[in-house]
């Protein structure tokens, strides 16, 4: 989240990716460093015992949502 | 109570203009695109909301296939609301209305939970409040025949009907303030309310408190950033930490100086903060100071019972979890954590041990008072009392840390941290051996070849070796801390697991 | 009225910061994956770069140090000085 902060604050436009359990944290992180703003995407948790496909497909699913936060207006 | 006709009124419904995760506002019209929207109006301390959220949450994804698209909205924060809709199974969306809650009112919430159906059309078709089964079916009755489909309906199951809570934007606002402001007399429970604890009861921070901990020290002096909220530790903040924490005044320079090191860069505070691993700052302290304000080093010396040791080590996790925002089941991830979280201060036994103390290894003078801060786990049990050489007893130290993080993530880079008794010292200093010689055996001793290593999740390391080339615990004898402590009598040492994968090398700092 | 406490909060109100402005598409831009390190995470981006790829960005592929700690400035000024967007992952 820091990270992303500081891309977006050298003009950058950010998205992290993350397993559904780091949403509350991520929005909590993101409003204490000034910037509730700040864009992630969620995929299912957890990710460590899938196979490639499912891995693979778990980004295609999660895809619409980084490009959202990339291209929606801010 | 259950009301299910109070919104039966075919008018439009209000507009929502409520925050989610993704960007931009969540509207009626972007709620009913697929459909039809069913807005559940939940608080998070209410807890006829938490049974709603509970027996609705595993039919969302089932109704968004038909097109009914549902949204829990929050009275409360948006992180609060995530975490709350996860924990009660809600797998529907997730918005907040933030105070003074427009779109409570605009929709008459007087009570939570409020369950509301608005049609394709945007019109508001049927409101239900609090928890009302049968009510509930036939409001998704009603959705399913606009739907055209056969929408799931909550089990009919006890309690088939319970009264909701207050919401918040049912309260006067004046009523409201006066509620949230400060308590009548009852200051620890006003402390809990404004969440400056650690979960038990704290020492008021007033002014005239803090400026007796600073002891004439400069109060805007700052320490740093505390990750993850990255709150500034002014030295008065640290010093109203150690007031939370009851410490004296007299503790204040040892405070003062474990806050320096946790905040140093390479000590990766942030990591340890917000990790699931169960990683506590451990805080050790050398020199005069230990005796100067009661330190204990002896007997219990890893447990409770003595005033410096605990509130030293409460006041340094309170600047984590309060000022820097580490609270645990919130920022703070960690699955288990362990007890030492609430605070782990520990002095040595210089005076006991046979071997130059932790600050004079680390290149202190022995009169200088010293604080060291680790990464640690919980403390592992070594019992012996039956070993006669001083290489039995190493060996039985050694190989009880075998399991510490894992049993088979060999080599570890990152401290184990024992804590050895006097009886057990005593053993090496009667043989005469050094740290050196005993880290160098403990090091040698705890090896297992490759193949026994690769069970279950292993390091690159033991794959990349041939099945039986020994493979060790740690990766140098330097992660092998050694700390003399305890009771003089009792054969029971202990070893700390490390805190691993952060980079977090040991800090020291000199009590000023 | 209660006594005056000395909250262990840093209470200062911080305005809201803005977020950086964002491109109509990606066709074009420079893509920027950084890889925070955790285990699954490069697989994982390899799929997120093609599929950025495919939507007519260039793409780079950067690591951090370390996944627990926020990225060195340096390397975020290195990152920036390049990128036109930057996708992070993969936190589990």
């Amino acid at each position: 989240m820091c990270d992303l902060v500081h891309l977006e604050r050298r003009g950058i436009p950010a998205v992290g990716i993350a397993t559904a359990p780091f949403a509350d944290e991520a929005v909590q992180q993101a409003r204490l460093l000034g910037m509730p703003g700040c864009r992630m995407a969620y995929i299912p948790h957890p990710v460590q015992l899938l196979s490639g496909d499912e891995l693979a497909g778990r980004a295609e699913a999660v895809f619409p949502d980084v490009l959202a936060a990339l291209t929606e207006p801010a | 109570m259950a009301d299910s006709s109070a919104g039966g009124g075919r008018g439009p419904a209000p507009e929502l203009a409520v925050r989610g995760t993704g960007p931009g506002q969540i509207t009626v019209g972007g709620l009913t695109a697929g459909g039809g929207a069913l807005l559940v109006f939940v608080s998070e301390h209410c807890p006829t909301s938490a049974l709603a959220l509970r027996r609705l949450g595993p039919l969302c994804q089932a109704w968004a296939q038909a097109g009914l698209t549902a949204i829990a909205i929050f009275e409360d924060p948006l992180d609060v609301a995530i975490r709350t809709a996860r924990r009660l199974g809600w797998s529907g969306q997730v918005a907040v209305d933030d105070p003074p809650y427009p779109a409570s009112r605009a929709y008459r919430v007087a009570a939570v939970p409020t369950t509301v159906l608005i049609g394709r059309d945007g019109g508001l078709a049927r409101t239900v409040t609090g928890w009302d089964q049968p009510a509930l079916a036939a409001l998704l009755g009603e959705a399913g025949e606009m739907l055209g489909a056969s929408l799931a309906v909550p089990p009919a199951t006890e309690p088939l009907r319970k009264p909701g809570c207050s919401a918040k934007a049912a309260i006067d606002p004046e009523l409201a303030a006066a509620m949230s402001g400060p308590g009548g007399g009852d200051e620890p429970e006003e402390m809990f309310e404004r969440g400056w604890t650690d979960g038990l009861p704290v020492i008021p921070p007033t002014a005239e408190r803090v400026e007796a901990m600073l002891g004439g020290r400069d109060g805007g002096e700052s320490l740093g950033l505390v990750p993850p909220a990255m709150g500034e530790a002014t030295l008065e903040r640290v010093a109203a930490c150690a007031v939370l924490a009851g410490c004296r005044p007299a503790y204040f320079p040892v405070v003062a100086a474990a806050a320096r090191a946790v905040l140093d860069p390479a000590f990766n505070l942030h990591g340890q903060a917000v990790t699931t691993q169960p990683a506590g700052q451990l805080v050790v302290v050398n020199g005069p100071v230990r005796e100067a304000i009661g330190l204990n080093s002896g007997m219990g010396a890893l447990g409770p019972g003595f005033r410096a040791n605990l509130t030293i080590g409460r006041a340094v996790r309170l600047l984590v979890t309060l000022t820097g925002g580490a609270v645990p089941g919130a920022m703070d991830r960690a699955t288990l954590g362990h007890m030492g979280k609430l605070g782990f201060c520990i002095a040595e036994d210089e005076e006991g041990s046979p071997w130059e103390p932790l600050h004079v290894e680390r290149g202190f003078e022995p009169g200088q008072s010293v604080v060291t801060v680790i990464g640690s786990d919980a403390p592992l049990s070594i019992s012996d009392h039956r070993s006669r050489t001083p290489e039995d007893l190493a060996y039985v130290l050694a190989w009880a840390a075998a399991s510490a993080w894992s049993t088979n993530w060999w080599p570890l880079a990152e401290p184990s941290v024992f804590v050895i008794c006097p009886e057990h010292a005593q053993m090496f200093r009667g043989a005469g051996w050094t740290k050196h010689r005993l880290r160098q055996f403990m090091f040698e001793a705890v090896h297992k070849p490759a193949r026994q290593l690769r069970r279950g999740e292993t390091t690159p390391a033991v794959h990349a070796a041939a099945p039986d080339t020994p493979v060790p615990k740690w990766a140098s004898p330097e992660a092998i801390v050694l700390l003399v402590a305890g009771g003089e009598a009792g054969r029971y040492s202990a070893v700390l697991g490390p805190c691993t994968g952060m980079g977090s090398q040991i800090v020291s700092r000199e009590v000023t | 009225m209660a006594a005056d406490y000395v909250s262990p909060f840093d209470e200062r109100v911080r305005a809201a910061e803005p977020l950086a402005p964002r491109p109509a598409s990606l066709r074009g831009r420079h893509a920027v994956l950084l890889d925070i390190r955790k285990n699954r995470g490069a697989e994982f981006l390899d799929r997120v770069e093609t599929l950025l790829q495919a939507a007519g960005a260039s793409t780079a592929r950067v690591t951090k140090e370390i996944f627990s700690k926020p990225a060195a400035l340096e390397l975020i000024d290195e990152i920036a000085s390049g990128a036109g967007l930057v996708v992070e992952a993969l936190a589990d």
